[in-house]
C-alpha cells in the first residue's frame, strides 16, 4: 500500500475510533442515565435505616423525629457505607405484609395474562379469518378502546363492577383485564399475515376450524403470544390506579400500590421491596426475550 | 444460538422457580418467623370492681398533750430523779432542789421593806387638813348605822305593817258580818218561836215543814221560769241583730243606688211633648194631604193647559204673527211653571212637616227612654225603700221582743230572789223547830266570834303603832343619810378647793399601798415555794424531755421537763395537696403500714388550710392511740376514701402516658390468609380512680382486650403476639 493510502487509511481509522468513542460515550451516558434508578434502588436497598435517614431525611422530614442524623442535602449514594440486609429482613421476614402484597400482584397478573391471551387468541382468529362489515366495525371499536387511556374507562368500570357486585374483589380487576383489547389487536394484526393458503391447505387436509386454530394458528403465533404475554405482564404488574379505586381493602392491594405510597418510615423498606419487585418482570423478560424480539421483528415470512 | 437461548431460558426458569419457592416458603412461614421478633404481650379484659384511692404519707409522732414542768424561782438542781421515757404519777418527785431561799425571794423582801419605809415616811409627811370633815362624816355615818340598826329591830317596813293591818281589818269586818248574820238568825228563830207559839210542837213542825216545801217549790218554778226567759231573751237578741243587719244592708243598697242614679230624672213636660208630637203628626198629615191635592191639581192644570195649548196651536190658521205665537207660548209656559211651582211649594211644605215630625219623634224617643229609665229607677228605689222599711219594722219588732224578754228575765230573777229568801226563812224556821239549832248555841257562837274580833282589834291597834314607829325611823334615816351626804360634799368641796398635789399624793399613796399588798402576796408565795426542796409532777404521764442535769442553776420560769399525758394519745401532722385532702374527712380511720404488733387506732381529727401554700395544700392532723408508740417515731399512714364501684378497671401496668395524655393499648386482631394478626391499638382514656394495683378508667368498652405488659416497648399500630 502506498504512503498516501496508508495515511488515508490511518486517518479513516482514527476518525472511526473517535466517532466510535464519542458515540460510545454518549450512548453509555444515556444508558447510565436509564440504569441509574435501578442501580440506586438496588444499592440503597443494601443500606441501613440510619444511612437512608441521613441521605434522604431532608425529603421525608418526619423520618427521624429528631433522633437521628439528617444531612443538610439529599445525597444519592450508589455505594453504601455498610452493606446491610436489614431492609430485606424487615420487608420479608419481620413484616410479611409485603410478601402477601407480592402474591396479590401475582394473583392478579397471572390470571389476567393467561386468560387475556386465551380470549385474545380466539377473538383475533375470528377477526383474522372471517371478514364482514360487522367485523370491521367491532375491530375499529376495539382500536378506539385500546387507544383510550385507562383513566377514561375507570369510572365506567367502577360502575359496572358495582352492578355485578364485584367491587372490592379481585374480579373487578381481573375481568376487565381479561377482556382488554390490546392483545386482540396485536394478535389479530399478526394472524392476518398468515396467508390464507395455509388455512386452505389445512382444510384440504381435513382440519376443522378448531384444529386449524389450535394446530396451525397458535403455533405460528407463538412468538407474538410471548410478546403479548410479556407486555401484558409488565402492564398489569405495574398497575396502580385500578387497585386503588376498585379494591377498598388494603389487604388485596398489590405491591405496586405500596410502592406508590411510600412515606417517610418506609423509604428503606421500599428500596428492598422495589428490588425484589423488579425480579419477576426481569425473569419474564429474560425467559421470553427471544420470543419478544421474534414477535416484534416478525415480517410475515412463513417457513415452508 | 438456539442452544444458548435454550440454556438461558432454562436457568431463567430455574431462577424463577427458586425465587418463587423462596417467596412461597417465606410467605407460609412468615407468621412463624415474624412472631419470633414480635413483642409478646399479656392482656386481659377489663373488670368491674371497687377501687379505694389511697394516699400514703409519712409523719412523725408527736405528743397530743404535753405538760411542761417549770421552776418557780431561780434554784439549783441537786439531782434528777427521773429519766426520759419514765412513767410518773401525780405528786411523784422529779427533781431535788437545793434548800435555800431563792434570790427572787431575798430581793423581793428587800424591795418590800424599802418601799414600806418610804410609804410610812410619806404618810407622816402628808399634810391632811380634812380631819374635822372626816370626823363629821364618821359621826354621821355612825348615827346612820345606829338608826338603821334600830329600824331593823322593828321587824319590817311601814308598808309591810300596813298590809298586815289591812288584812286584819278585813278579818274584823268579816267577823262583824258573821256576828250580824247570827244575830239575825237568832231573831228569826225567836220570831219563829213567837209565830208558832199557839200551836203544839208537832203542829208547829208540820207547818214549818209545809212552808219549807212550798218555798222550795216556788224556788224551783222560779228557776225554771228564769231559764226559759233567758232562752227567749237570747233568741230575741239574735233576731234583733239579724234584723239590724238586714236593715243596714237595705239602707246601704238604697243609698248606693240612689247615689249612682241621681242624674236620671223624669222629664217635666212629657205630656206636653207628647201633645206637641201629636200636633206635628197632624201637621204632617195635613201637609201630605195638601201636597197630594196640590200635586193632583197641578197635574190636572198642566194637562188642561197642554190641551188648551194644543187647541190653540191647532187653531192657528196662519194669520197669527210670530209675536202672537211666542206670546201664547210664553203664556203657556208661565202657566205650566206656575202650576209646577204650586206643586213644589206644597212638596216643600210637606218635606218640612216631615222633617219637623222626625225631629219631634227623635226627641220624644229620647224622652221616652229617659222616662222609662227614670221610672225604672223610681220603681227600684221604691222597692229598696220598701225593703228598708220592712227591715226597719222587723228590727223594731225584734227590739221590742228582746225588751220584753229582758223584762221577763228580770222579773224571773226577782221572783227567784224572793223564793230564795222565803226558802232561807223557812229553812231557818224548820231547823229551829226541828232542833238542829238553838238560840243558846247561836249565843255561844256569837260570843266566840266577839272574842276573836276583840283580839283582832288589839292586833290592829298594835300594827298601827308599829306603822307609826317605822315611819318615824324611815324619816330619820332619810334625814341622816342626807346629813352624811352633806358632810361628804363638804369634804369634797374643801378638798377640791385645795391644791392638786393633795389628790396626787392621795393617789400615789393608794397605789403604793396596792403595790405593797401585791409584794406581800408574792413574798408569801415565794416563801411557800422556797420551803419546798423538790419538784413534783403535777400530772401523770410519761417523761418525754428533761432539760437540766444535777448541778444546773435554773432560772425562774424555765422548763425543766416535759411530761406527755398518755390519756390524750399522740398526734401526727403532715401536708396533703388540696385534691388529696378533698378525699379525706375528719373522723376517717387511717391505716398504718409497715407496722408490727397491735395496730394503733389512728383517725383524722383536723384538716386545716395551709396559709403558706396559698390554698394548694392543707394540714392534716391525726390522732394516734396505741401501745409501743413514742414521740419522734416515724410512721407511714395510708388514708383512703371509701371504695367506689367502677365498671372498667384495668391493672396499673396497662396505663400509659405520653404528651397527648393517658392511653391504653388494646389488642386488635385481624384475620389474614396466613392466620390471625394482632396489632396494638391506642385508646385514649380518662382515669376515674386508682389505687396501688388497679385503675378505673372511662373511654373503653368492656370487651376490649387490654395489653397489660409486654416483653418489648410497643406503640400504637405495632404488631404483637399474645403470651402463651
Amino acid at each position: 500500500m502506498s504512503g498516501r493510502a496508508k495515511s488515508r487509511h490511518r486517518k479513516v481509522k482514527t476518525g472511526f475510533i473517535i466517532r466510535t468513542a464519542a458515540m460510545l460515550m454518549l450512548l453509555g451516558g444515556l444508558a447510565l442515565l436509564f440504569i441509574m434508578p435501578i442501580a440506586l434502588t438496588i444499592t440503597n436497598s443494601l443500606m441501613s435505616q440510619t444511612e437512608i435517614a441521613a441521605n434522604y431525611g431532608k425529603i421525608f422530614t418526619s423520618l427521624t423525629g429528631d433522633r437521628t442524623y439528617v444531612s443538610d442535602k439529599v445525597q444519592l449514594k450508589l455505594i453504601p457505607d455498610i452493606i446491610s440486609f436489614s431492609q430485606y429482613l424487615t420487608a420479608f421476614v419481620k413484616t410479611p405484609d409485603y410478601l402477601l402484597k407480592f402474591w396479590n400482584s401475582v394473583i392478579l397478573v397471572v390470571p389476567i395474562m393467561v386468560f387475556q391471551i386465551i380470549i385474545a387468541l380466539a377473538a383475533a382468529y375470528c377477526f383474522a379469518r372471517f371478514d364482514s362489515k360487522l367485523r370491521s366495525i367491532i375491530f375499529f371499536s376495539y382500536i378506539i378502546l385500546m387507544l383510550m387511556p385507562y383513566q377514561v374507562t375507570l369510572v365506567p368500570n367502577y360502575i359496572v363492577a358495582g352492578w355485578f357486585n364485584i367491587r372490592d374483589t379481585r374480579w373487578s380487576i381481573i375481568l376487565p383485564g381479561i377482556f382488554s383489547p390490546f392483545a386482540v389487536f396485536i394478535l389479530a394484526r399478526f394472524m392476518r399475515r398468515i396467508p390464507s393458503s395455509v388455512y386452505e391447505a389445512a382444510k384440504l387436509d381435513g382440519c376443522g376450524e378448531w384444529q386449524i386454530f389450535t394446530k396451525i394458528c397458535i403455533p405460528l403465533c407463538r412468538g407474538v403470544i410471548y410478546s403479548v404475554a410479556i407486555l401484558v405482564f409488565i402492564d398489569y404488574w405495574n398497575m396502580v390506579e385500578q387497585p386503588l379505586v376498585l379494591l377498598g381493602d388494603d389487604a388485596l392491594h398489590p405491591l405496586s400500590v405500596f410502592l406508590s405510597k411510600i412515606n417517610a418510615s418506609d423509604a428503606g423498606v421500599a428500596f428492598a421491596v422495589a428490588a425484589v419487585y423488579m425480579i419477576p418482570p426481569l425473569l419474564v423478560f429474560l425467559y421470553s426475550e427471544d420470543y419478544l424480539i421474534e414477535g416484534v421483528a416478525y415480517s410475515g415470512s412463513i417457513k415452508g | 444460538m438456539d442452544e444458548k437461548a435454550i440454556k438461558r431460558r432454562s436457568w431463567v426458569k430455574n431462577i424463577a422457580i427458586i425465587f418463587l419457592l423462596i417467596l412461597l416458603v417465606l410467605t407460609f412461614f412468615s407468621n412463624t418467623i415474624q412472631n419470633f421478633s414480635l413483642p409478646q404481650v399479656s392482656a386481659q379484659y377489663p373488670q368491674s370492681g371497687t377501687i379505694t384511692s389511697q394516699i400514703r404519707v409519712t409523719g412523725t409522732v408527736e405528743a397530743a398533750d404535753s405538760y411542761s414542768v417549770k421552776l418557780e424561782g431561780t434554784r439549783t438542781i441537786l439531782s434528777v430523779l427521773v429519766a426520759v421515757g419514765d412513767v410518773v404519777e401525780v405528786g411523784q418527785e422529779l427533781f431535788k432542789l437545793k434548800g435555800t431561799e431563792s434570790e427572787e425571794l431575798v430581793n423581793l423582801r428587800k424591795e418590800y421593806e424599802s418601799k414600806l419605809l418610804t410609804f410610812k415616811i410619806n404618810e407622816l409627811e402628808a399634810n391632811d387638813d380634812y380631819s374635822d370633815e372626816r370626823i363629821a362624816i364618821t359621826e354621821a355615818q355612825a348615827e346612820l348605822s345606829r338608826l338603821k340598826s334600830s329600824y331593823g329591830k322593828l321587824g319590817g317596813t311601814s308598808e309591810e305593817f300596813d298590809a298586815q293591818k289591812k288584812v286584819i281589818d278585813s278579818e274584823i269586818k268579816q267577823l262583824g258580818k258573821e256576828i250580824d248574820a247570827l244575830e239575825k238568825s237568832k231573831q228569826g228563830l225567836s220570831d219563829a218561836g213567837l209565830k208558832y207559839s199557839e200551836l203544839s210542837t208537832a203542829e208547829r213542825l208540820a207547818a214549818a215543814t209545809a212552808a219549807y216545801e212550798d218555798a222550795r217549790q216556788r224556788l224551783t218554778s222560779a228557776e225554771l221560769a228564769l231559764e226559759a226567759n233567758e232562752i227567749i231573751l237570747k233568741s230575741a237578741s239574735d233576731e234583733m241583730e239579724a234584723a239590724k243587719i238586714r236593715h243596714e244592708d237595705a239602707q246601704k243598697a238604697y243609698d248606693d243606688y240612689s247615689k249612682n242614679n241621681t242624674d236620671l230624672t223624669a222629664p217635666d213636660s212629657f205630656t206636653d211633648r207628647y201633645r206637641k208630637l201629636q200636633e206635628l203628626e197632624k201637621n204632617v198629615a195635613d201637609a201630605q194631604t195638601a201636597y197630594i191635592d196640590a200635586a193632583s191639581k197641578a197635574a190636572r192644570d198642566i194637562h188642561q193647559a197642554e190641551l188648551e195649548y194644543k187647541e190653540l196651536v191647532d187653531g192657528y190658521d196662519g194669520s197669527e204673527t210670530e209675536a202672537v205665537k211666542v206670546a201664547n207660548l210664553n203664556a203657556h209656559i208661565d202657566r205650566v211653571r206656575g202650576y209646577q211651582l204650586t206643586e213644589e211649594t206644597a212638596r216643600d211644605a210637606f218635606d218640612t212637616a216631615v222633617l219637623a215630625l222626625d225631629r219631634a219623634y227623635q226627641d220624644f224617643a229620647t224622652e221616652i227612654n229617659d222616662y222609662n229609665v227614670s221610672e225604672m229607677v223610681k220603681s227600684e228605689l221604691k222597692r229598696l225603700n220598701g225593703l228598708v222599711v220592712s227591715a226597719s219594722s222587723a228590727l223594731t219588732a225584734a227590739t221590742r221582743a228582746q225588751d220584753e224578754a229582758q223584762k221577763a228575765c228580770d222579773e224571773s230573777k226577782t221572783e227567784l230572789e224572793k223564793a230564795k229568801t222565803a226558802l232561807t226563812e223557812a229553812e231557818t224556821t224548820y231547823e229551829a223547830l226541828s232542833g238542829r239549832s238553838t238560840i243558846e248555841k247561836i249565843d255561844a257562837k256569837i260570843g266566840e266570834l266577839e272574842v276573836n274580833k276583840e283580839a283582832k282589834n288589839d292586833q290592829s291597834e298594835e300594827l298601827g303603832k308599829q306603822i307609826t314607829k317605822a315611819e318615824e325611823f324611815e324619816s330619820k334615816i332619810e334625814s341622816q343619810t342626807q346629813a352624811v351626804e352633806a358632810a361628804r360634799n363638804a369634804l369634797k368641796k374643801k378638798q377640791s378647793a385645795g391644791i392638786v398635789e393633795d389628790k396626787t399624793n392621795q393617789l400615789k399613796r393608794e397605789a403604793e399601798m396596792k403595790a405593797l399588798e401585791e409584794m406581800e402576796e408574792e413574798i408569801k408565795k415565794l416563801e411557800n415555794s422556797s420551803v419546798s426542796t423538790t419538784i413534783t409532777a403535777d400530772i401523770a404521764g410519761r417523761i418525754t424531755s428533761i432539760y437540766c442535769v444535777a448541778g444546773d442553776s435554773v432560772n425562774d420560769g424555765s422548763t425543766v421537763a416535759d411530761i406527755f399525758v398518755e390519756d390524750k394519745g399522740y398526734t401526727s401532722s403532715f401536708k396533703l395537696t388540696a385534691e388529696q385532702a378533698s378525699r379525706v374527712r375528719v373522723g376517717d380511720m387511717v391505716g398504718v403500714t409497715y407496722w408490727w404488733g397491735n395496730t394503733p387506732d389512728v383517725r383524722v381529727i383536723r384538716i386545716t388550710d395551709d396559709p403558706s401554700s396559698g390554698g394548694r395544700s392543707k394540714n392534716v392532723t391525726l390522732s394516734i392511740y396505741g401501745s409501743d408508740i413514742y414521740v419522734g417515731q416515724s410512721m407511714t399512714f395510708t388514708l383512703g376514701e371509701r371504695g367506689t364501684n367502677y365498671d372498667t378497671i384495668v391493672p396499673n401496668s396497662a396505663i400509659r402516658e405520653d404528651s397527648n395524655g393517658k392511653f391504653i393499648l388494646i389488642v386488635h386482631s385481624k384475620s389474614s390468609p396466613l392466620g390471625t394478626r394482632y396489632t396494638a391499638r391506642r385508646i385514649d382514656i380518662t382515669i376515674l380512680a386508682a389505687d396501688d394495683t388497679k385503675t378505673a378508667i372511662s373511654g373503653l368498652d368492656s370487651y376490649e382486650f387490654v395489653i397489660t405488659t409486654s416483653t418489648l416497648p410497643i406503640s400504637d399500630g405495632m404488631m404483637v403476639r399474645l403470651a402463651e
